[in-house]
């Protein structure tokens, strides 16, 4: 991939990828992550230092190879003692590896040869530059430039071929212990650790990494976010959006911070009006509705509270798009397996018509046409029509509790959505989920925009779910789409699948009917009673409402409830497109 | 087949280990059902030779004894050339029938049809292949709909009969075999219900082994180096691994790709450019093909030549 291609972090991200595969290509195995990956100076996984780490996993006893460079690490020059290490593994993996793979010597002699160019472009060499340089330099057949002492350590560094695990880790020990006077804790045998700093060789800096390896260390866990809720239940932690609950804010300030946080409305304000005086209304009244495509409004928020729920906002994009591309390959994969399902089913249900023609099944009332018109199409065939227009709408439960697995439901809304479009069914992808009274509906991506899919990395989940007026919301887009008509208005079978954990809250509470008397909240059976009323009157407009439950078994029968028997139950957020398929290929089935 | 490409199979067989009480059975079955005349041509010569002793030996003796066979297996793994190989050690013609979504059981039996003045019934490969003593060889069974296959039911248990609704029942020959193929879990393909599944004997074929694939490599390109077919073999059971560990798709797991790369660097090209017409370019999707272009070359030097490999 070319780095112009994509996104500088996509790229980086790609060749990570490929720098695994070529490790576990070269180590035979697929089942662990390696510590160590080559890149060059182009940031490109390498080839051969890559295919040199992989087949150290074959050749030697890893763990006990990994406990040696821990150790190492743990000296004051740590990072250089670990790149001495592979470069004498390098020689004994190159001879090892040699006979069963002779294209090894060609690569070998290419990165020597890049490597010896590198370091004439540099005349200032550093000892490890200096031991590279004149490592690779024999590799090549050639005489080094380095000192006595810089030879006669790079002899002792060079391991050869018949070493095995232990021989090359009793020969480190010693060759540090020789020539830099220190003895890594590797296997403590109550020895007093020898702890000096490298003895300087006659006209070389102390140290720099010039073998471009990176060490894979795990990802940092949400560093620095200022607004996390520890056990991802809807409101709790010290949330930005908290700080909103608690103050009495009028309309235009809520919708102004809505705005600020999730984005501009796509409506302009008259139609938003007119909208909330249809659907906010009975237990949904004196509430509001923000309809956005998440494009934030100017590069800082009005106020502190919002500018933190942003960054919040923009980090977790960052963090879906990270998590996708991490776990690319699968995820390839896994669109190519739904997709191919999808389009089996669309085939395996298209509709048959009878088609009349010279071979087929006899139609005998016809047959008289032979001899007297001379008519041979007297026969009948089955022939396969279009499969019935469907159209999927997917909303996403945005709401705090999904918070554990943003970037799980992201990437498998991707998944479906990515599968959909290639098999030319058209999908919607939305997301809500409630702050201060106001409903937020995040449009990811609509039924005739198959190129913005990767929308759908805006996922965020904050606030509360205000399920029953998210699916009248839901419902009226679906309306209004079948009113306008056309491909996907027109579709005759519409299906809308709600991610939910089926326990409707939010804080603002129920209006007292007119003329009656307290605000009650809206929460446990009366939010589950008005969620199942709205998903009732979507399934009269003859869509079918299926449910993918992410909640505890404690709330299943209120999924039941509102959703009937179309709910499945996923443990995991992985599962979700897995799920999805299944309910759109039995909707397929049944068309 | 000839007499001489017969022979040349049963030497292979030999080779392979197979025992000579179970040959001696295949020529009694040669000798008893000879093809039928006007069916020589369709006696397959297999293009490949099936490598494996325990799968050949399984095959064998469940049709010496009457069975239909499933071969199941991911791709690559040589079921087609074992269901040809059979076909040609038997002396049976052989009827390819390549089942797909819109396989009807008309497509299969047969259908009407109109000829000078008259409505006749035209045989499908199913019932031809039946009435003729024949091989049916039944591709990617699990392609097609059960109920287009629940024709076959009857065919394919004892009672060895199909019953073409307004015609005669065809009884099958006592020679005639169908043998089903099927990669399970393949995109596009659905579960066999049990009804058909029983009436088979099932052998699953196993990837093939560096080992065999060597071997395969040496009899198609004789002049092949053997250095060179060892890393060739090497190189594919890296994909095999690749695929098992769903970092790759199965689309450049391709060994008659292989084989069409080998044959197009005997016919000039770069090992590079051979390759990447014959497996590379299999897949099109950029990162996985740039992924099997990894795994190719660090196994295989990109600019070799026919002289270097071929001597």
């Amino acid at each position: 991939m070319e780095k112009g291609a994509g996104s500088a972090a996509a790229y980086e991200e790609y060749e990570r990828r490929r720098a695994e595969n070529i490790i576990w290509n070269a180590a035979g195995r697929y089942d662990f992550r390696p510590g160590y990956e080559a890149f060059d100076e182009n940031g490109r996984a390498d080839l051969y230092f890559n295919t040199v780490i992989g087949a150290a996993y074959r050749h030697y006893d890893f763990d006990k190879l990994d406990r040696l460079f821990q150790s190492l690490r743990w000296e004051p020059d740590g990072e250089f003692y670990e790149n001495l290490l592979w470069l004498g593994l390098e020689n004994g993996v190159y001879e090892k590896e040699r006979p069963a793979r002779p294209v090894f010597q060609e690569l070998r002699r290419a990165y020597a040869a890049r490597a010896e160019e590198q370091a004439g472009a540099a005349p200032d060499q550093d000892l490890f530059e200096t031991l590279r340089t004149a490592h690779f330099r024999r590799a090549l057949g050639k005489e080094g430039k380095e000192s006595r002492r810089e030879s006669r350590l790079l002899d002792a560094l060079e391991f050869d071929g018949e070493m095995d695990t232990d021989a090359v880790i009793e020969r480190m020990r010693r060759l540090l212990l020789e020539f830099f006077w220190t003895s890594p804790g590797y296997e403590e045998e109550g020895k007093k650790k020898v702890r000096r700093r490298l003895p300087r060789f006659p006209g070389r800096k102390k140290f720099s990494v010039r073998l471009s390896l990176r060490r894979v260390r795990p990802m940092e866990a949400d560093e620095g976010n200022p607004v996390r809720n520890g056990d991802g239940k809807a409101g709790e932690g010290a949330s930005a959006l908290q700080m909103l609950f608690h103050r009495e804010l009028r309309e235009a300030q809520v919708k102004a911070f809505v705005e600020d946080c999730f984005g501009k409305s796509i409506y302009s304000p008259e139609t938003v009006r007119e909208i909330e005086n249809r659907l906010c209304t009975g237990t949904h009244r004196g509430c509001f509705l923000h309809f956005t495509r998440g494009e934030l409004p100017g590069a800082q928020a009005a106020d502190r509270a919002a500018q933190v729920q942003r960054e919040q906002v923009l980090r977790q994009r960052k963090k879906n798009r990270a998590y996708y591309m991490e776990h690319l390959a699968e995820n390839r994969m896994s669109i190519g397996r739904l997709t191919a399902k999808l389009k089996n089913s669309m085939l395996l249900y298209m509709e048959y018509d009878q088609i009349r023609g010279r071979s087929g099944s006899l139609q005998s009332d016809r047959a008289w046409r032979l001899e007297c018109l001379s008519d041979g199409r007297v026969f009948i065939r089955n022939e396969q029509d279009e499969i019935g227009n469907l159209t999927v709408d997917i909303l996403l439960d945005a709401s705090a509790s999904q918070k554990e697995c943003q970037e799980q439901v992201a990437a498998q809304a991707y998944i479906i959505a990515e599968s959909l479009t290639r098999c030319g069914i058209p999908v919607k992808v939305y997301a809500f989920s409630s702050v201060s009274g106001c409903t937020v509906l995040h449009l990811f991506r609509d039924y005739g925009e198959p190129e913005k899919n990767e929308a759908v990395f805006d996922y965020t989940a904050a606030g509360w779910n205000r399920d029953g007026l998210a699916l009248r919301a839901a419902g009226d887009w679906i309306a209004a789409e079948a009113k306008r008509g056309g491909r996907t208005g027109g579709a005759a079978y519409r299906l809308l699948i709600v991610l939910s954990d089926a326990s409707p809250c939010d804080d603002q509470r129920i209006a007292p009917e007119k003329g009656g008397f307290g605000y009650r909240g809206y929460e446990g059976e009366r939010a589950v009673q008005d969620a199942c009323g709205e998903a009732g009157r979507i399934r009269r407009m003859g869509v079918r409402v299926m449910c993918v439950f992410t909640g505890t078994g404690r709330d299943l029968p209120a999924a039941r409830k509102i959703y009937g028997n179309e709910v499945v139950q996923i443990r995991s957020a992985d599962r979700f497109a897995d799920r999805v398929g299944e309910m759109i290929l039995s909707q397929i089935g049944s068309l | 087949m000839n007499e001489e490409g017969l022979i040349d199979l049963l030497d292979f067989l030999r080779e392979e280990g197979i025992e000579k009480t179970l040959l001696d059975r295949v020529e009694a079955f040669r000798k008893a059902h000879p093809p039928a005349a006007g069916t020589e041509d369709r006696v397959p010569v297999p293009g490949y030779r099936y490598y494996g002793r325990e799968v050949w030996r399984k095959a064998l003796t469940a049709i010496l004894c009457g069975e239909n066979i499933l071969l199941t297996g991911p791709k690559a793994t040589g079921k087609n050339v074992l269901a040809s190989n059979l076909a040609a050690v038997f002396g049976r013609p052989a009827w390819d029938i390549s089942l797909y979504l819109n396989t009807d059981a008309a497509a299969l039996i047969g259908t009407d049809t109109f000829r000078d003045g008259q409505v006749t019934y035209r045989e499908g490969p199913v019932t031809r292949c039946a009435r003729l003593g024949g091989f049916g060889i039944l591709d990617e069974i699990n392609m097609a709909k059960n109920e287009s296959l629940a024709v076959l039911h009857a065919a394919l248990d004892f009672r060895r009969v199909i019953d073409v609704p307004g015609y005669d029942r065809i009884m099958l020959d006592g020679a005639c075999r169908f043998i089903g193929t099927m990669n399970y879990g393949y995109a596009g393909t659905r579960e066999l219900n049990e009804a058909l599944v029983s009436r088979f004997v099932v052998i699953q074929v196993p990837e093939i082994s560096a080992e065999n694939l060597k071997k395969l490599l040496k009899k198609e390109f004789p002049a092949l180096k053997e250095s060179w077919a060892g890393q060739f073999a090497q190189l594919f059971e890296e994909l095999q691994k690749k695929c098992a560990g769903a970092e790759i798709s199965s689309r450049a797991l391709d060994l008659r790709g292989l084989l069409a790369a080998i044959g197009l660097i005997e016919g000039g090209l770069s090992t590079g450019e051979a390759l990447e017409l014959g497996i590379v370019n299999k897949t099109f999707d950029v990162y996985e093909r740039e992924l099997v272009r990894d795994v190719i070359r660090a196994r295989i030097s990109q600019n070799a030549d026919r002289r270097k490999l071929f001597g």
